[in-house]
């Protein structure tokens, strides 16, 4: 039984998606992504700034990896679509992660303009996944638009708090037919392993590596503790429903008699 | 207090009041909880809940995994005498039956054990009518005695005891009591033991709780299913169940789905229990007990035993007879019931282990055993 | 000399000036900018031959590191 994700017709063998925001050094990015064995990697576009030096950032990310910019800034449809077009223009792939925020307290995502974005580039051709507050309803919407996944978040962003609406991410796992990404508020490995073991797809971890006081190390846990979620995922009781094809009945040899009173 | 103030409290309950009232969302919110009430074990055993039953099988299952792991633990039961004073009008051994009586010497309680022994069995019931004429607690002792050189637990079924006289056995070697009170409901136990010592119903019912004040390490119980009807009198007996653990912590509860058999006289049982209700009842006991072992005996065929297996049953008897005398020479004795799985231990084991669960033939090993007695060592060749 | 907003700031260029003119007077490399003219994406190509008109709407973006 194979175990790959497979997301916009690409597979990806890594569950573990890795943010590339907050580090002190864009040098350690690099030996970060190494050690997290991650695959898909974020990346956010943001207007010159006049008065320091640029450096290139893409130059610190490994060739063979997917770069997924993000809309961070957007505070509409509008806003995000546009710089999804700016980053596929500048070669960043057509993969985009759909971030719209306009509350600024909490950094909560508005989820109906989400859905309004993915309608506009599921259509362009982009592989679109979107960060959202989990919400069933929200969810198949955005399912319904096209989304190629869905990154509910753990927590608000930057808080590290854990999963904080487990329920509601285990709602979705359950009755969504799309890849589950845990994105935003995991603080610790253990916490991307019990977002693992719980069923999601893949986690996307930033801001618990880039503030740790070992990025590299703290990188390398977390891709060992989504590996583990993941291989305990596939060994509970519950998988053994997912996997063994409608799991054998364990009271269909009662199916011949007549039920009584 | 004792669980017969329990039933007198129980005794008014409106079954059907219950039944009528329950859905499939209330099924669902009973599946979701961790720790069932009285109620929700009731609706457990509701008409409605049997169109839910596979899904309350998966929970069973789900729940018997994790408290008892793959493992069905195999005994088998050795009836050591017929001689009966009672006139239950269920039973082969009823006393106004004309069958042939008979009591196992020691010697040929020996030969018993070294034969069942020979198989790996470890766990062993001693069974005998009630007679205290012919076996009386003395002569047990002695068996006990001869038994424990060859097995690591020894449970009884026999007559209730005072608890002076469990105290007694419990010292002798024995550290399981098995005891069905065969129905809870008083009014049809009165109709079903017209004659015989056995008319107590109280004193039967309390037996168990004299055992634990005896400190007896594991107490299996149940209704004979069929004498009366099914639902209520495995609600009792789950409430007794659960009344015990309550009362004796410490004590390895067990419960058994004993069914109405064929055997010897005109009886014929009342109330139909089919293998869906058997299910029923099981499944609703694991649900509500989730901690209690669950036996099936070889009155069940071994196709429905094997069926058994995963939903919440943790211990089977194996290469059983029910005669006297029946694992070296059966020949002529009529046994208590008609056994239908007849299979052998060896058999047994291994379609246990083909259902992906291990057959465990030895759970149990008393070190303070021998403290009294010689210190003999057991040889199993 | 004229009027020319770059990122929502008023800025003033020389007549005529090409995109690729304004990176180098900005010291940017140009690898790193994307230039969107009056909300339309410039190609890399075209930055030499460009030239901007008064009261275009230049945004310079970059990508950086983000989660």
């Amino acid at each position: 039984m194979s175990d790959k994700l497979v997301i916009g017709g690409r597979q990806i063998d890594s569950r573990l998606f890795m943010g590339t925001g907050k580090f002190a050094d864009y040098r350690l990015i690099p030996e970060v992504i190494r050690a997290s064995k991650a695959q898909v990697v974020t990346v956010a576009l943001r207007r010159v700034d006049f008065g320091t030096p640029e450096e290139n950032m893409l130059k610190y990310l490994p060739p063979d990896i997917i770069l997924m910019p993000n809309t961070s800034g957007a505070r509409n449809a509008a806003e995000a679509i546009r710089i999804a077009r700016i980053a596929r223009e500048a070669g960043c792939g057509n993969w985009v992660k759909i971030e719209i925020v306009s509350d600024q307290k909490y950094l909560m995502p508005d989820n109906f303009e989400t859905v309004k974005a993915i309608e506009v580039l599921v259509k362009e051709g982009f592989i679109v996944l979107p960060y959202m507050s989990p919400d069933l309803m929200a969810a198949k919407r955005m399912a319904e638009a096209g989304a190629a996944a869905i990154m509910p978040l753990g927590a608000p962003i930057g808080t590290n708090r854990g999963l904080k609406t487990r329920e509601l991410i285990q709602i979705l796992i359950s009755e969504i037919d799309l890849p589950i990404i845990v994105d935003a508020g995991i603080g610790r490995p253990s916490e991307a392993a019990e977002a693992m073991e719980i069923g999601a797809a893949a986690v996307l971890v930033n801001t618990a590596v880039a503030t740790a006081d070992n990025p590299v190390l703290m990188a390398e846990a977390f891709g060992l503790a989504v590996e583990a979620g993941r291989k305990a995922y596939l060994s509970g009781p519950g998988s053994t429903q997912r996997f063994a094809e409608a799991s054998s009945p364990l009271t269909g040899f009662l199916r011949n008699e007549e039920s009584e009173k | 207090m004792t669980f017969y103030d329990e039933i007198l409290r129980l005794k008014d309950t409106d079954y059907s009041a219950v039944f009528e009232r329950v859905t499939p969302s209330q099924i669902d919110s009973i599946l979701a909880k961790t720790e069932l009430q009285p109620l929700d074990f009731l609706a457990l055993l509701s008409p409605k809940a049997s169109f839910a039953l596979e899904q309350i099988a998966q929970s069973a299952h789900r729940l018997t995994l994790q408290h008892f792991g793959h493992t069905i633990l195999l005994y088998t039961p050795l009836y050591l005498s017929n001689y009966c004073v009672n006139q239950c009008l269920y039973c082969g051994f009823n006393a106004t039956n004309d069958i042939h009586r008979r009591k196992l010497t020691l010697p040929e309680v020996e030969l018993e054990a070294k034969a069942i022994a020979q198989t790996g069995l470890q766990h062993l019931l001693i069974l005998t009518g009630e007679s205290r004429q012919h076996s009386p607690v003395s002569y047990i002792k002695e068996c006990v005695s001869v038994l424990r050189k060859y097995f690591s637990s020894i449970s009884i079924e026999i007559y209730p005891l005072s608890t002076e006289e469990y105290a007694e056995l419990i010292d002798a070697g024995v550290d399981g009591l098995t005891i069905y009170q065969e129905v809870y409901d008083e009014r049809i136990y009165d109709q079903l033991h017209p004659k015989g010592p056995k008319r107590d119903y109280r004193f039967r019912l309390e037996a168990p709780e004299r055992a634990g004040q005896a400190r007896i390490r594991a107490i299996n119980i149940g209704a004979l299913l069929g004498l009366g009807e099914w639902r209520s009198e495995v609600f009792l007996a789950g409430m007794h169940l659960a009344y015990l653990q309550q009362k004796f912590p410490e004590i390895e509860i067990s419960i058994s789905f004993p069914r109405m058999r064929p055997q010897l006289g005109d009886y014929r049982p009342e109330f139909h229990v089919s293998d869906r209700d058997l299910v029923q009842s099981i499944l609703a006991c694991r649900l509500f007990m989730p901690r209690a072992g669950i036996t099936i005996s070889t009155r069940e065929s071994a196709e429905l035993r094997d069926n058994l297996i995963r939903l919440g049953v943790t211990k089977m008897s194996a290469g059983s007879s029910t005669s006297i005398g029946g694992h070296t020479d059966a020949k002529d004795s009529i046994g208590q019931f008609e056994i239908s799985d007849k299979r052998s231990v060896d058999e047994m084991r291994q379609t246990i282990a083909k259902l992906g669960y291990k057959p465990v033939l030895k759970d149990w090993h008393d070190l303070s055993w021998g403290g009294k007695k010689d210190n003999e060592t057991v040889s199993i060749s | 000399m004229m009027q020319v907003k770059i990122n929502g700031a008023v800025a003033e260029l020389p007549d005529n000036c090409s995109v690729k003119e304004l990176l180098l007077a900005r010291k940017l490399p140009p690898d790193v900018v994307i230039i969107e003219l009056n909300g339309e994406i410039i190609n890399r190509g075209k930055w030499e031959s460009l030239k901007l008109n008064p009261n275009d709407s230049l945004e310079l973006i970059r990508i950086i590191s983000g989660g």
